[in-house]
């Protein structure tokens, strides 16, 4: 496991980088082998990114989302699969560069933490929750991630895209601030499965479903901010630049819950902070 | 995903067509004035809320207070009941919550002051070091619940939509409906036992003191078990730099290909001994005792006399435990578990005629610790005394593996036990370790349940797997590691339970139906719309 911790971080973080270049060159030129190269890249890296998560989760007989670097390959996974999703749903290109600059980015970190060994799971996260809690909670990263990508691209070029490029948005134009509304309502959704698991599964195991722990707390923060969003998007002035920046502001909160919990003066009284 | 129409119907469906951003800036300046005015408030009244009923009737009556004004004032109604009002709200309350990670929650007022000195005065001005047990918060948390009301409640066509808004929101006010009850009527205290003990109370903090509660049953802990990780030993260098420890390298030693990354740190594994080090020739069998005095070393053991050097008199050690403990009921001394944790030596002092002058305890651990067993002669001890515990040795049994180094620089290999750390040089040490972290991987309590001094059920504690009897949930909480006999339980009442269960059910689908089908579900849909293109 000592050198496979290194290696493939390594090489699927170097195709979601040769993905993300692919992508972003279909913004000036367009080709049916440019378009096949980086799907097929992207497709590689996700594929190198999932067998290292079966290989762990196999040596070690345990999900491998315990700790930092572990839940850094699992979101690398999920950005690639969301967006591959989209992809194939909609023939819509546009989040290709993104997401890959986002899986590359999530795997360089994840190649200066790369654990060597397994950490063992305590009791409380040997249950039947941790599984769903987890996974579902970095789908709704993924998407919140993909939503703040679109909206600061849209913070630069409000215009709708595709009008001379089809190719990129699946043969329509796309208004960018439908699309990172629906990402962002996509990862509401997600995130109110994901904290409401985690409360029922906190009741399971300690008997309170709420402690006021820093990471539930930021959790919280997270979920109120889009529920704010879900509310302002109603009122008529509330729209475009107003709600990108909000989604943005909601994903710093995101990434702060995520991997900003060691900073806290409160760390010390949370048992969900990475070691 | 929103389209357009449901945009277009947005603010008018939300509460009338006020000029929205007024609506905004009001609604903070309210939600900052109704904080400011519940911290002063509990100011005022010396409030401190310290048990979650506090938070529950002061919340309740601002959200009563608002509902009944709501009703009488149909302006006020529409406002608390639409985005203009809940965004601020849903803002407000998140702002707090992050400030109550940001600052130090729970201190004193003093330790507010040395904390955080000229800011402090703002701390507790606002009682942000305890900010979700202020009236402030509270208040805020009311208000919520009266805007959530007040949606429900009000007047509109119930379109798809708003259909599944409303559940959402409802689901979101049971929740707290369901935890306000819990808060009110639950309860939350502590059990403790012992393999064969039972229990017929628990004990809860009410008002700062502890009170004992009747479980309605008996409750026997039967077992308790401490189940462990088998250990995965690998040889690791760290740096040590200060208090930090970087790890530069783990390997495992059964894996050849592996150990020769410990050559970049000049070490070369000779031989992996799974088994552990192998046999001394002399290995004692049991553990052996001796006493130091001065220089002198006198192997001693229970029931022998022994003359102290240079004339000091006699010494008979009288017993041995190798896990000390003194038992709180009986006030005797006991073994604790069965290792060597805390050896302990029961000695006396003998006059030239063989009586004894005074008793006295002597500890291997903590050898500057001399405790007088006896009210007989006071004192310091004739002479100064060490105790020498060593623990059976039993070679490839239970004392972990080994591993055989060679060093750079020295001819001898070096024989190196876990967890025997090993200085290579420089701020790097190599050390023979279990990987994995914590190595604990279950505890679990076999419990009987009596009722009458008859058996109603047995069942296995352990973490995410309650007892529940009696309208109590029993929670496996910790152990002591130091006493596998010993089981720590939470034990919970919580009449609201099933609400905020219902709650989260009500909002989850709500939350789900307006994300995933806004405008209706899909089947339904396509039929109508094959229907209507066959037309």
């Amino acid at each position: 496991m000592s050198h496979a911790s290194v290696l493939f971080p390594a090489l699927s973080g170097g195709l979601y980088a040769l993905a993300a270049c692919l992508y972003a060159l279909q913004w000036w030129r367009a080709s049916r082998p440019l378009r096949a190269l980086a799907s097929l890249a992207l497709g590689a890296g996700l594929a190198v990114n999932l067998l290292q998560l079966g290989l762990r989760w196999v040596q070690a007989g345990q999900p491998p989302f315990k700790t930092l670097y572990e839940s850094l390959l699992l979101a690398a996974a999920c950005i690639a699969l969301v967006y591959l999703v989209v992809e194939l749903t909609y023939r819509a290109r546009l989040l290709g560069a993104p997401a890959a600059v986002g899986c590359a980015v999530v795997m360089l970190v994840a190649l200066t933490r790369a654990d060597r060994e397994a950490v063992n799971l305590p009791p409380a996260l040997q249950s039947a929750w941790f599984i769903p809690h987890v996974t579902i909670y970095f789908f709704g990263y993924a998407s919140i991630f993909l939503a703040a990508a679109v909206a600061a691209v849209y913070l630069v070029r409000p215009r709708p895209i595709g009008l001379r490029r089809p190719d990129l948005t699946g043969g329509r134009p796309i208004a960018l601030e439908a699309v990172f509304d629906g990402a962002v309502r996509f990862g509401f959704a997600l995130l109110t499965v994901g904290m409401l698991m985690g409360a029922a599964w906190a009741k399971v195991a300690w008997g309170d479903y709420w402690t006021w722990d820093p990471k539930e707390n930021w959790s919280l923060v997270t979920w109120l901010v889009f529920a704010a969003y879900l509310h302002l998007h109603y009122l008529h002035h509330w729209r475009g630049r107003r709600l990108a920046v909000l989604t943005i502001v909601g994903f710093a909160a995101l990434v702060f819950t995520y991997l900003g919990m060691h900073l806290l003066p409160t760390a010390a009284q949370s048992i969900h902070v990475y070691q | 995903m929103a389209g357009a129409a449901d945009r277009a119907s947005g603010e008018a469906a939300a509460g009338g067509q006020v000029a929205a951003g007024s609506g905004l800036a009001r609604g903070f300046i309210l939600l900052a004035a109704v904080f400011l005015a519940g911290n002063l408030l509990q100011h005022g009244l010396g409030l401190a809320l310290g048990g979650a009923r506090a938070w529950v009737v002061p919340g309740g009556l601002v959200c009563f207070v608002l509902g009944v004004a709501a009703g009488l004032h149909p302006r006020l109604f529409g406002y608390l009941a639409s985005n203009r009002f809940s965004a601020p709200v849903l803002l407000c309350l998140g702002a707090l919550t992050a400030l109550g990670t940001l600052i130090l929650q729970d201190l004193a007022p003093d330790q507010v002051r040395e904390v955080y000195g000229w800011g402090a005065r703002l701390v507790l001005g606002l009682h942000l070091h305890e900010v979700f047990h202020s009236l402030g918060f509270t208040a805020l948390l009311g208000l919520g619940a009266a805007g959530l009301a007040l949606t429900l409640a009000r007047r509109r066509p119930l379109t798809w939509r708003r259909a599944g808004a409303l559940l959402a929101h409802l689901g979101l006010l049971l929740v707290l409906a369901g935890a306000a009850v819990g808060a009110l009527w639950g309860v939350k205290g502590r059990l403790e036992l012992r393999e064969g003990e039972v229990a017929e109370h628990f004990v809860v903090a009410r008002d700062g003191r502890l009170a004992r509660l009747p479980l309605g049953f008996q409750l026997r802990l039967d077992d308790f078990r401490l189940l462990e990780y088998e250990p995965r030993w690998r040889v690791m260098v760290f740096a040590v730099r200060g208090e930090r420890e970087e790890r530069l390298l783990s390997v495992d030693p059964a894996v050849p290909g592996e150990a020769a990354a410990l050559r970049a740190h000049g070490v070369a594994l000779l031989r992996y001994l799974p088994a552990g080090l192998p046999a001394a020739p002399q290995a004692p069998a049991a553990a052996t005792h001796a006493i130091l005095v001065g220089g002198t070393r006198l192997e001693v053991e229970p029931g022998r006399t022994v003359e102290l050097p240079g004339g000091a008199g006699r010494l008979r050690v009288l017993r041995a435990f190798h896990d000390f403990v003194l038992d709180a009921a009986t006030r005797q001394p006991r073994n604790r578990s069965a290792r060597p944790d805390n050896p302990a030596l029961e000695v006396a002092f003998l006059d030239a005629q063989g009586a004894e002058e005074r008793r006295t305890w002597l500890f291997a651990r903590f050898p500057a610790f001399e405790h007088q067993a006896d009210a007989g002669a006071a004192g310091p001890a004739p002479v100064a005394l060490q105790y020498v515990f060593t623990p059976p040795v039993e070679p490839g049994s239970g004392q972990g593996p080994a591993v055989e180094l060679g060093l750079a620089g020295l001819e001898e290999p070096v024989l190196l036990g876990p967890r025997e750390p090993l200085r290579l040089g420089g701020d790097r040490v190599l050390v023979l370790a279990a990987a994995g972290g914590d190595m604990v991987r279950d505890y679990l309590s076999d419990v009987s349940v009596l009722e009458g001094g008859e058996l109603r059920l047995r069942q296995t504690v352990e973490v995410n797997h309650p007892l529940e009897h009696g309208g109590l949930a029993v929670y496996q909480a910790d152990y002591r590691p130091e006493d596998h006999a010993f089981s720590g339980f939470q034990v919970v009442g919580d009449p609201g339970l099933g609400v905020v269960y219902l709650g989260f059910v009500l909002n989850l689908l709500g939350v789900l139906w307006v994300v995933f089908f806004p405008r209706g579900l899909p089947w339904p849909r396509r039929r109508a719309a094959g229907a209507g293109g066959g037309a």
